[in-house]
This record gives C-alpha cells, structure tokens and sequence, in this order.
C-alpha cells in the first residue's frame, strides 16, 4: 500500500460523502432505480424488514423483506451508534468502509504470489478502478446490500490467494449466506485452495467440511432469530424461485411474465441449472488459472442470476483489472464498451418511458437488458479466449514460461 | 485459412485487413449522414405515410348525438357577456367570480394561487377550477376541460371561457358520465396552468379528484360568434406527443360535423408532396422546441403526466365571419368529452410515436426513427475511427495520451455544466449579461487553447474527438427515443463538425497545391466552427424566427448591423430569460441543459481542434498499416 492508493481511498471517501451531502436525495432516486437495486438487495426493504424485527414481528411475515437475516442483526448493532436512514452518518462511513475494503482486497490479490509474477497494474489504478466506477458507486449510494456481500466475496477470494484458507472458507460462507448464488464459487476456490498450498484431498475435505459447517451456523442464525424456517423459503426460496416478479437488469423476468403458470417449475429449473451449468466446465478447463475462473463465473452469474444488477457489472470490471496480462490479447473492448454504455444510458430512459410516461412499454426495457447481456457475453468470451490464447502460446513456446495463476 | 487470407488480398490489396476496414469508417459516417437527411425527404411520400385511423374501439368518435344547442346559445351569450365584463378585473376577484358560478351550476370549485420565483422575478396568479362528481363513477378517473384565461397570444379566451362554462352547466343535466369532468380556468396557458398540474399531483388540492384520463383545452379567443377553421395543436414538452387515437378522435369528430381541421397552420390540401413536407418540418420544428420560450397552446402542460391532451383552437377572421359557428364548436367539444368518457382504460391502443403530415396522415415510429438513428449513429462511428485510427500501435504512450485527452474533454464537459448551473441560478436580469460576456470570450478561446496547449501529437487530438463524438452519438441515439425531433436538428446542426474538421498541421506545405488545399481545408474548419457556435445560433435564431427580421438581401456592412442590431437589449434578455423560466418552471431540460452540457463541449472540444497545431493524420495511419505489415 503505497500513498497514492492510501490517496485514492480518502479521495473515494471524500467524493462518496460530498455526494450524499450536496445531493440528499441522490440514494432515493438510485434506489428506486432497479437498474441499481433488485429486491434481494433493497436498502428500503432492509429497514422495513428491521422495523418489524425490532417491533417483534417476524421480518418474513408480509413477504417484503428477502435478504438474509444477518442483516438485521449487522444493522441493529449499527443502529445502537446512530439512526440507521440512508444518509446518517453511521451508514455513510459503513458502506464507505466496506467500499474501501473491497478496494483494499483487490490490491490485496493482486500482490499475491500467484499473480505477482505477472505484470500488475499498480495499486491505485486496480483500486480507483473499483472506487470511481460509476456502477460500483451508484450501489453503494444506493445502500444496496450486495455492496456488503461482494465485500465478502473478494475478501474470501483475498484470504484464499495468501493459503489463510479457514478465514477464506469463513468469508466464503458469509458471502453465499447473503447472496446464494456465490456458492457457485466453491468449485474454483477448490481449485485455489489446492495449487497453493498443493493441500492434499483430506485437508480440502476438511474445508468443505468446515464451510457447510459455517454455512449451517449463519442459517441457523436465521431460525434462532425468528424462531421458524420460514425466513428460508422467503429469502433462498424467492431467489431460487423467482417470486418477485419485478423489472430488472437480467434475462429472467420478462420471461416469466408472459408464462402460463403450470410452466413455471420446469422453466425455473431450467433458468437456475443454465446459471450453474457453466461453473464446472469452467473450473475444468481453467484448472491452470483459478482466479481467472472465479472472474469468468462471477461474470457468467451477473447474467444468468435471477436478480442481478448493475454492481455485479462493476465488481466483475474490478476483478479483470487484475488480470493486465491478458489485455493485450483482448480484441473486442471497445466494442463491448459502446454496447454496454449505450444499454447502461438507455436503460433508464426505456424504463422511464415505460413506467413514467407510458409511452413505451415492458418490451422497450426488455430489449435493452438484452443488449447488456450481449455487451456482458462479449466481455466473457473476449476475455476466455485470450486466457486460452496465453495458455496455448505458453505451452507452444517453450521459451516462454507457463504462467500459472 | 489459406483461402480467406487470399480472398484478403483481394479485397484490400497489400494492406492489413483492419486498416482497410478502419480507412473505410469516416467515408461510411458520411454516407450515414446523407441517407439520414435523404431519408426524412422520403417520409412524406405517400407510400410511406399511413392514413390515420381509429385504434382504440371503445372511443366511437361521432357516434353519440350531440344536443348542445337551441337555448343553450343564450346561455353562452349570456357567461360571455359576463366573462368580458370580468376582462379588466383584478385576478383574485375574476377567480371568485368564476369560482361563484361554478358553485352556482353544482361544481364543487375552489380557486388555486400560484406563485414562482427567482429572486425578484416572480410570477403569480389565481387558477380557478371546479370538479363534477360522475353520476356513473367512482372518483377514480376524471377528465379534463380547460379553458385558459389567456390564450397563447396573450388574448382574451372570451368565447373559449364562456363555452366551457356553458358546456359544464350542460354536462350536470346528463347522467352518462362515468369520469369525473374538471372544469379548469387557468389564468394562462403555461406557468399557471404547469403549476396547476403539478400542484394536482403533488400537494392535496381542497377540491380534487381521480387520475386524469385526458383533456381538452379550448382556445377561442375574441368576442365573435363565428370561426374559419380548427387548429389542433398537440406536441408536448421534451417531445411529449398525446396518443394519436386522442387526435384522430377530434379530426374524425370533425369530420362528421363538417369543420375543417388544420395541424401547425397549414391550410392546403394533403395530396400535394410539398405540403405534406412542409407539415412534417413544422411538426418537427414545433416538437423539438416547444414550451421553450413563449407560452404554448396549454395541452402541453399535461404531457409528463400521462394526460393525453389537444388544443381545440378556433381560427377567427378578422371581421368576425367564417362558415362555422360558435355552437358547433361547443358541440365538437361535447363529443370529444364523449368519446373520452367512453374509455375503459387509459389511452394506450394507438401510437405515442408519430409525426403528422395533414391531420389524416401520419408517419409511425417504425418509418421515421431511422432519420435520427443513422445521423446519431455516424457521430458514434466517426468516433470509433478516431479511437482505431490512432491506437494501433501498443505502447504505452498512446495509453497515456488517451487518459490525458480523456481528462481534458471531462474538463470541458465539467466547466459546462459549471456554467450551466451558474445560468440556472444568476438572476434573471443578470442572463443577458452572462451571455454577453461568455459570447465575448468566446473568441478569444481558440487563440487561449493555441497560446497554451502545446502542439499535440495526432493521437492526443484523435482521442479526444473520438470522446466528444462517441459522447454525442450515445446523446442523439438516445435522446431521438424520447425527442426525435431535438435530436434529428441537433444532429444536423453537428455533422458538419463531425466532418469538416481537420487539425492544424506542423509539417510545412511542400507544393503549391498542397498549400491550397491546406488552405482550404482549413477555412472549412473555421467556417463549421463558426457557424456552430452556440451562442451565434441563437442569436441568429432569436432574430430571424422570433423577431422575424429580414436577412438582408443585399450584404455590406451598413446592411448586417441594421440587421445584427434590430433589436433592443431588453427583448433579447427577456427571450434569453424565457428560455431559463422554461427549464426552471415547465422542466423543459430538452433544450437549455441539452445546449450547455452536450452543444457546448462539443463546440468546445471542436475549438481546440482547429486551434492545436498537430501532424497530419493520414500520413500517420499509412505509416502504421505500412509497419505492422513489416512486422
């Protein structure tokens, strides 16, 4: 950590504060926004869910709150220094905090031995890249809860880097308590669990083991705190089931709009198993580069999830600034930039059309977030291919060394 | 492999296919430019426009029996006697009045004041309304007559006001109503009646009801009986259109009673190609700036709102005779407020997308949205051009030249904004005065920009144009969604700086020729540059279309003052101020931010092109095709 990225970080902090400062109302509007925000991340939902915790009614009842539990108990505790509305101080300085810890993680993995021996952008850049992103700080102003989530899927990523498996498997565990589709994430950490440590198959047992022991705690926090298993099928259950049938950035929504009920069964299998199927092949034939494996998964769910939004664009950017060596074998980036600026300006404007003027309709928004998934594929593929590029030429030329990440 | 790499050859000789491809991007931006423009004269051809027609079934236009006549013309006589004794009354005791007979007929009414402000320039008013509950309805959908005190001209609506109040006292007497019907007298056509709208939606009014399903604003100024013909006026605020059923339900309406209907003031058959042109550039020219200066017909104070609404104006001669009489028009009105009763849900069958070329023919979405399309989308590629053209070398310094240009055209665009947010909030006595000075600055920027930014290197400038120029494109693609029309004017008025434009040289002419050409090329630059500058557009706008002076004929010197000066300080500060007002009170953002954070930079960026001295840039690409075939 040099100055610069110490710079960065206070600039970032300073730019958060100042807009939430001179524009107020800036966290409501991108709230509302569901380009920003899906149910499953709501800053608005959060507090209605607490103010029924903390009145004694269980958060589940009335079907609006969908996140994990553990947020009522992280929010209760951050309510006990200040009021917990979206612009008081103490919620500033925690999404900044977490802002700035997921920045530090990244530069955190880049320094790592694996890595390393690669040419590495410098710290600064890797970390402005997550702070200034226009996505990534529209979430956070947002209050949108997958901040805190993907904190703790980088912080796992981080500690796995650096052989601190046990806090890996711990963060690991965290982060798919509150976003469940970060289990995806297992097989690769797997991956990276082993080439590192070249841990042998009783040791990586015993992480399996000690994660869905962690898992099982965090889920039993839930039963413990609304004493029923409700809570289960109205956080998981809505995720993996789709019940909030409402606008947003992914695949899955207009879809199931315009099906006939008895459908919905096989079409959500199909939806959730497309989302996973990707994950072992992937793992599979990346075997030689697992961070690199985690980025392309982490990309591919950003479009297949169920209620993805525009952050997730921002962390997976984050993720592929680390991989500098492959930028120069990547051949459509400014293509899929124009696709995804012109999908992320318009974007607001369809819905805008839609919802406000009426003049548009549910089509015009559809069509636009098929265009993101394109701009989003066009990313994927690009940057697969010139890691499978590296690794050909790699073992073509034997003058070259295998770069192994 | 073998057979594509040939098939290269072929095609583009000994040069790499991606320079070939690259070389080719600026030849094609221009052709976009071209088929863009020759595709909006296409739009009036007959095959490519549609008649209107009638989508929404439940609207029946013309099919109820209209009974508004006999005595009730005495009744009009008599509120119009009255309303023209109201016609020197102060505000509030005109609102009290007003408010009085409507309570007298059985509305339930309320007036609503209404002020704005900015410093010491403030506007105020009194809105008078009432609001008949639907014998057949449940408060939850209403519908709206309005009948501005003033019209658009700033005259007496004596007849517009009189009608309606006659028609409201007629409509109780009926029990079909299943929306509620809100008498609205707004005291003019478009800060009093904005306010009004929004005050509906936002705050609890005293008296209120459901959402608003439509509306018709009646405009029939003058104290005569009789009228030539119906203009409709329609277009909303930031490219805001009603739904067409709502336009074809009134022309059709018309139809059955005989009136003759006009849209934008043209008053010709539609089978002639030329006419249908002319409407279609006054529709556009009427969309891209409506609201912006001068007060509208009133409808467009409910677009933005989902209030699908026209103005009904009658046209009077000026010796009070014409073939249609006042009753009619009240009768036209009856059936319009029928067919808006009969809606079971909101307007939504027909198109929002249209542009007319006669009230019975129009042109959709589908046909017309190319125009726009193709001339955002050479800007977009013309900017891609620039992006390739010089980043085909990997080194490090183009990176860092493409991140310092990057940080200069997010300086420009800031100091924009910056300067729009100062306009925005400066006194309104103070604009004239700010424009004065910027437009005096401006001038001296080019030699700023050559004074103190050393000579640049070709992909320094490049980046930056391809900045301003992706900037733009992803502005007109997206605005010609919500304003075609904006965008579509917009769009012309850049392309000649998407294309004419070519950066000073370092490299000294070798032959004469050359140096022609050079020279050329470089006053073409000078000439766009000028000719685009913001603050000479409007002004030449605000002469020629608001003071409607004449460009001289013969051009000296003596002849481009008197022209340049027609016009005192005062009338262009109040214009200048007016275009503030209607971004600040009616949210008209489709023009003055538009100006300032997309017209601007670009101007700006232009500026700095023309100004920097730079290596020429064909020879640079050559070069590079020519190294990397090496390679």
């Amino acid at each position: 950590m040099d100055l610069k990225t110490w710079a960065v970080f206070v600039v970032a902090a300073v730019l958060k504060l100042s807009l939430n400062f001179l524009f107020p109302s800036l966290h409501s509007i991108l709230g509302q926004h569901v380009e920003v925000t899906t149910s499953m991340t709501s800053f608005k939902q959060l507090k209605e869910g607490l103010h029924l915790y903390e009145i004694g009614i269980s958060p589940y009842d009335g079907g609006v709150y969908h996140q994990a539990p553990i947020f009522l108990l992280l929010f209760k505790f951050l309510g006990k220094f200040g009021s917990t509305t979206p612009n008081s101080s103490i919620i500033n300085v925690f999404y900044i905090f977490a802002d700035i810890i997921t920045a530090y993680f990244l530069c955190v993995i880049s320094k790592s031995p694996s890595l390393a021996k690669t040419n590495q952008l410098a710290d600064w850049v890797i970390a402005s890249i997550y702070l200034f992103n226009p996505l990534a700080v529209a979430t956070n102003i947002a209050r949108s809860t997958a901040v805190l989530s993907n904190a703790a899927m980088i912080g796992s990523i981080a500690h796995a880097c650096y052989n601190r498996n046990v806090l890996s498997v711990m963060f690991l565990a965290l982060a798919s308590h509150t976003n469940i589709y970060t289990v995806y994430l297992v097989p690769p950490f797997l991956l990276l669990w082993t080439s590192t440590t070249g841990a042998s198959t009783a040791s990586v047992t015993k992480y399996l083991t000690l994660f869905i022991a962690m898992s099982a705690g965090l889920a039993s926090i839930g039963y413990f705190m609304t004493g029923s298993l409700q809570y289960l099928s109205a956080t998981y259950g809505s995720l993996l089931f789709f019940k909030d049938l409402a606008p947003n950035m992914g695949l899955w929504w207009y879809f199931f709009m315009e099906m006939f009920d008895f459908f919905r069964p096989l079409f959500t299998y199909i939806f959730q198993l497309y989302s996973f199927i990707y994950v072992l092949p992937i793992t599979f034939r990346l075997h030689n580069y697992p961070l690199m494996a985690i980025t392309c998964i982490v990309g591919i769910t950003t479009i297949s999830k169920s209620y993805p939004e525009v952050g997730d664009l921002g962390v997976y950017i984050s993720l592929l600034s680390l991989f500098r060596f492959i930028f120069p074998s990547v051949r459509y980036a400014l293509l899929a930039a124009l696709v995804i600026l012109h999908s992320l300006v318009l974007a607001p404007n369809f819905y805008h059309l839609w919802i406000y003027l009426g003049s548009g309709n549910a089509n015009f928004f559809y069509a636009i977030t098929l265009v993101y998934t394109i701009g989003m594929t066009i990313i994927i593929t690009d940057t697969l291919r010139a890691t499978l590029l590296i690794e050909f030429q790699g073992t073509q030329d034997p003058s070259k060394t295998v770069i192994q990440i | 492999m073998t057979i594509l790499q040939s098939i290269r050859r072929q095609l583009f000789g000994k040069k790499g296919t991606r320079e070939s491809l690259v070389s080719l991007l600026p030849g094609l931006s221009f052709v976009l430019v071209l088929a863009g423009l020759a595709w909006l004269f296409v739009l009036p051809m007959k095959d490519q426009s549609r008649r209107t027609y009638i989508s929404e079934n439940a609207l029946l236009p013309g099919q109820a029996h209209t009974y508004f006549h006999g005595s009730e013309e005495h009744i009009v006589r008599a509120f119009k006697e009255e309303v023209r004794l109201l016609k020197d009354a102060p505000d509030e005791k005109r609102a009290r009045t007003i408010r009085q007979w409507l309570s007298d007929i059985g509305y339930k009414s309320a007036t609503h004041n209404w002020t704005i402000s900015h410093y010491d320039d403030v506007k105020a008013g009194v809105n008078v309304y009432g609001v008949l509950h639907a014998p057949r309805g449940d408060t939850t959908e209403s519908m709206i007559l309005c009948a501005p005190w003033l019209n658009r001209d700033g005259a007496l609506n004596e007849s517009g006001v009189a009608i309606s109040i006659a028609l409201a006292r007629y409509f109780t007497r009926w029990s079909i109503w299943s929306k509620d019907i809100i008498l609205l007298i707004p005291s003019d056509t478009s800060f009093g009646l904005s306010k009004w709208v929004e005050d509906y939606h936002y705050t609890s009014m005293p008296v209120s009801s459901g959402s608003i399903q439509g509306g018709i604003v009646l405009d029939f100024p003058g104290e005569g009986e009789r009228f030539e013909n119906l203009e409709i006026f329609y277009s909303g605020l930031n490219g805001q259109l009603p739904n067409l059923d709502l336009i074809n339900t009134v022309v059709v309406i018309c139809g059955h009673m005989g009136i003759k209907v006009i849209v934008h003031d043209i008053d010709a058959s539609d089978d002639e190609y030329e006419n249908r042109a002319i409407t279609l550039v006054s529709g556009i020219a009427h969309q891209a700036l409506s609201g912006l200066y001068r007060p509208g017909a009133g409808s467009e104070a409910f677009s933005g709102w989902r209030i699908d609404s026209v103005t009904l104006a009658a046209k009077t001669s000026r010796n009070g005779y014409g073939p249609y009489d006042q009753m009619l028009y009240g009768r036209l009105v009856e059936a319009s407020m029928r067919s808006i009763n009969n809606l079971l849900e909101h307007f939504h069958q027909s198109f929002f997308f249209y542009l007319l070329l006669s009230p019975h023919r129009f042109v959709s979405i589908a046909t017309y949205l190319p125009t726009a399309m193709l001339i955002g989308a050479s800007f977009t590629i013309k900017g891609i051009y620039y992006w390739m053209s010089s980043s085909s070398t990997k080194t490090g310094k183009t990176f860092d030249e493409a991140i310092s240009a990057f940080w200069l055209f997010i300086t420009i665009v800031s100091c924009s904004i910056g300067l729009f947010s100062l306009s925005a909030w400066i006194p309104s006595s103070m604009i004239a005065s700010e424009v004065f000075v910027v437009s005096a600055v401006t001038p001296i920027l080019p030699i700023t920009f050559r004074l103190f930014i050393s000579a640049k290197p070709p992909s320094y400038i490049n980046k930056l144009q391809s900045y301003v120029l992706i900037f733009v494109g992803l502005f007109l693609t997206t605005l010609s969604t919500l304003n075609f029309s904006l965008s579509l004017m917009l769009g012309v008025i850049f392309a000649p700086l998407a294309h004419f434009l070519t950066p000073s040289l370092t490299t000294p002419p070798k032959t004469l020729i050359e140096c022609l050409e050079r020279f050329f090329t470089k006053l073409m630059s000078w000439i766009v540059v000028v000719a685009t500058c913001p603050w000479l557009d409007i002004y030449l706008y605000y002469l020629i279309v608001v003071k409607e002076s004449q460009f001289p004929r013969q051009l000296s010197l003596r002849t481009l003052r008197i022209f340049i000066t027609n016009t005192s300080q005062n009338e262009f500060c109040e214009f200048l101020s007016g275009m503030m007002w209607s971004w600040r009170a009616l949210g008209v953002w489709s023009f003055v931010p538009v100006l300032f954070v997309v017209w601007l930079p670009l101007w700006l960026v232009s500026c700095v092109v023309v100004s920097v001295r730079a290596p020429q840039i064909s020879t640079n690409l050559r070069k590079k095709g020519k190294n990397r075939n090496d390679g």
